[in-house]
């Protein structure tokens, strides 16, 4: 599908997104002390089929944790990388080796969540300046399948609907490591999206 | 003098806290893990819980609900011991659980016993 985005929509979309994971990439970095680099955020509106190519780029099946939020411009914020990625920053957490994860168990699932958790309060906190209202969501969600993301939180009938992506990604070089950030709307709410931005966007300075 | 449980799973933190803590005159129990912690509880009240929020198996946030969700210890005082820099969001969230601090790590021995001290008089 061709873009829907104009150049100057997608320049407020993209900008907005460096912004928010500018913050949120400060945080985490803190947190595990390590230097995040981040990649140019990419916009577009695409059907699920799309959307579904984008969640497997990764020769594995990836890792997809994510958080549902409600409002008027109900939307899923998914966090999604390798496994092995989400095991080493449990790893680091967790005050172990590298590598002394092998696999999702018990004893690391709950941490992975803390830290998407974390990453997402940072995009949480700015879509609640940015849409100026409360927002509910829901548990936080881990799936091999990534597809759920969208499907299980209720955009009714996904297959036939285009989505908004908003995406960006986040690198920690020194242990190799990516995670993937997406922000998905459905696309019918682009207007009002880049309309509240345009009246807020003052409130999510970096 | 008040009693303060201190949770989390660095050995090393574990043991300094406590020799602070204890330097102030305050009885400190530890534990390792939230499991750990659920355990002691059905035999001391702490005036105050000090927990991490990144453990492994059950984190601190999982151990508070548990805490919260047992009528004898729903009401002790929690403050979170954290590397994380929590978000708005994050931050009220721990506050609907009833957090009344949260310390951020590495910390400065002098501020935790002033916090320590505000936790206890709240």
């Amino acid at each position: 599908m061709k873009s829907l985005i104009g150049k100057q929509e997608e320049i407020i979309l993209k900008d907005t997104v460096k912004n928010i994971t500018k913050i949120a990439a400060q945080a985490l970095s803190e947190t595990i002390n390590k230097k995040i680099e981040l990649s140019e955020p990419r916009i577009k509106i695409i059907s699920i089929k799309d959307l579904q190519k984008d969640f497997y780029p990764y020769e594995e099946h990836p890792i997809a944790v994510w958080m549902f939020l409600k409002n008027q411009t109900t939307n899923t914020i998914l966090l999604m990388s390798k496994e092995e990625n989400f095991l080493k920053i449990a790893d680091i957490l967790l005050h172990k080796e590298i590598g002394y994860y092998k696999g999702l168990s018990n004893e690391n699932i709950s941490v992975i969540k803390q830290i998407c958790e974390l990453i997402a309060g940072y995009f949480i906190d700015a879509e609640i300046k940015l849409f100026a209202e409360n927002l509910e969501f829901k548990k936080t969600e881990v799936s091999v399948n990534p597809s759920k993301a969208v499907e299980y939180f209720g955009f009714k009938d996904v297959y036939s609907q285009t989505f908004l992506v908003l995406e960006t990604l986040i690198k920690i070089k020194e242990y190799d490591l990516e995670i993937k950030i997406f922000l998905i709307f459905k696309s019918s709410m682009k207007d009002r999206i880049i309309e509240l931005i345009l009246e807020n966007q003052h409130l999510i300075s970096v | 003098m008040p009693k303060i449980m201190v949770v989390d799973d660095e050995e090393n933190l574990l043991v300094l806290v406590k020799a602070i803590l204890e330097q102030e005159g305050y009885e400190v129990i530890t534990a390792e893990n939230g499991k750990e912690c659920l355990e002691k509880l059905k035999q001391v009240k702490p005036d105050l819980i000090l927990m991490d929020m990144m453990m492994p198996g059950m984190t601190g946030k999982e151990t508070l609900e548990k805490i919260r969700s047992d009528p004898k210890t729903k009401n002790l005082k929690v403050a979170f011991l954290t590397v994380a820099r929590l978000s708005e969001v994050g931050k009220k969230d721990l506050k609907s659980m009833g957090v009344i601090d949260y310390i951020t790590k590495p910390f400065n021995n002098t501020d935790l016993v002033n916090r320590v001290k505000k936790a206890l008089q709240q």
